[in-house]
């Protein structure tokens, strides 16, 4: 009788274990490096020459955001101009001639739930003030999102600023998210590998020379 | 790896023809039908090995089973399996012009079903061998998890499961025994996602090992 019971207990548990669906997600190395992009299909990425960047980016955090930089920050902006530069882009430092304008920020220590696009566009200085005309960016297609959202995370915007939509809004035909990039926990070397990785694995990007 | 499992089919069924020696041979009744609950590993083959690669223990088997004359039987089986398994960096091309490069996890959920017919050799001794063969279909869902991200197309199909295995019974009057069995599954189910997968006829083998109720 107990080893029928036994038998029973055993073979019930392994019935329950068998027909979960999902596996545990321990299982599943959750919250590991990310690099996630995309990009306007619509639009002919080779058509643009002139693109203007800052070598600050938007510092996105609970207590000190704004415009900063630093030696990861300075190695980030240069590996995408690197990758900018390889694919026949043109870097400007006049923002007023560029076809394109890349905004980079940095999610450096806040914590939300869900990461709706565009919410950082109202940190100071992630664009030029008095520069677009106040009608503020949109995403001709639908962007990047993530449902959790970690410190250390990398987002890159390239804003087709000179078709702008009648009512003044940029469209952004590139975006990159890169998830845990900056935690401190990666070499520039890994860092620049992150950033080659994500124009990479853009199609609509001209062949890199 | 099939020559092990080749090896474990074989020591058990020599076991057990040992310890049914030791003891009268037959069945002290006939049999009408038996129901099986079994344990199933389930172990991937071709395309689905690229898929899934790792051998998965995630299986239970139900099945039942009717004597219609002689050793010829006819009966059901219903299976839930899941094969899984973690990769490191790969990149995802989305049709939409979006991709994404990350650790990703994939796997398997079946829920198959089949019409068996089999044929037991000595449907009336201790140890029974049989020859099978399962007809029917799967449920399966694909899945691609790229961390939050959970990509998955879910698919029906035809399958066919040609089977070898041995019922084992505990004693002249039991009604319980025990079951191995291994078979080979082909079915017309596929995985496709975007540009990064396009296999079809799923195949696999399963190793079964449960326990049978023997109804008079």
């Amino acid at each position: 009788m107990k080893t029928k019971l036994i038998l029973l207990l055993l073979g019930a548990g392994l019935f329950l274990a068998s027909c979960t669906k999902y596996p545990p997600s321990s299982d599943r190395l959750l919250e590991d490096l990310v690099i996630y992009t995309k990009y306007d299909t619509s639009v002919d990425l080779t058509k643009f020459t002139y693109y203007y960047m800052s070598d600050s980016i938007a510092v996105i955090s609970d207590k000190d955001s704004g415009m900063k930089t630093s030696a990861d920050i300075q190695a980030l902006t240069a590996r995408i101009s690197q990758n900018m530069t390889s694919r026949g882009y043109q870097r400007t430092t006049n923002a007023k001639t560029a076809d394109l304008y890349i905004g980079v920020s940095y999610i450096k220590n806040v914590n939300i739930n869900v990461y709706y696009p565009g919410w950082y566009w109202g940190y100071p200085g992630y664009y030029p003030p008095n520069y677009w005309g106040g009608g503020g960016y949109y995403y001709p297609y639908y962007p990047t999102y993530i449902t959790t959202y970690s410190t250390g995370t990398i987002l890159i915007d390239m804003m087709d600023v000179k078709h702008p939509t009648t009512d003044k809004k940029i469209p952004v035909r590139w975006n990159a998210y890169i998830r845990g990039l900056l935690t401190g926990d990666h070499t520039t070397a890994q860092i620049e590998q992150c950033i080659d990785q994500a124009f990479k694995q853009t199609t609509g990007f001209p062949v890199q020379h | 790896m099939k020559k092990i499992f080749i090896a474990i089919l074989a020591m058990v069924i020599t076991v057990s023809v040992a310890k049914a020696q030791d003891t009268p041979s037959s069945l002290g009744f006939t049999p009408g039908s038996y129901y099986t609950f079994s344990w199933n590993t389930t172990f991937t083959m071709g395309d689905f090995n690229k898929w899934v690669g790792n051998a998965s223990p995630a299986g239970f088997d139900l099945g039942g089973r009717y004597f219609i004359k002689g050793g010829l039987v006819a009966g059901f089986n219903i299976l839930w399996q899941r094969v899984s398994q973690s990769y490191g960096y790969e990149t995802y091309y989305g049709e939409d012009g979006g991709a994404i490069t990350a650790t990703n996890y994939r796997f398997t959920w079946m829920v198959p079903f089949q019409g068996v017919i089999a044929y037991h050799i000595m449907p009336g001794k201790m140890v029974s061998p049989y020859i099978g063969l399962g007809i029917g279909g799967d449920y399966m869902e694909h899945h691609l998890m790229i961390q939050e991200y959970d990509i998955y197309k879910t698919r029906w199909d035809f399958s066919l499961t040609p089977e070898v295995g041995a019922l084992i019974k505990f004693g002249n009057y039991s009604s319980w025994g025990a079951l191995v069995a291994f078979n080979y599954k082909w079915t017309t189910n596929k995985i496709e996602f975007a540009n990064n997968w396009a296999s079809k006829n799923l195949q696999m083998m399963n190793l079964k090992v449960g326990l049978v109720l023997i109804v008079r």
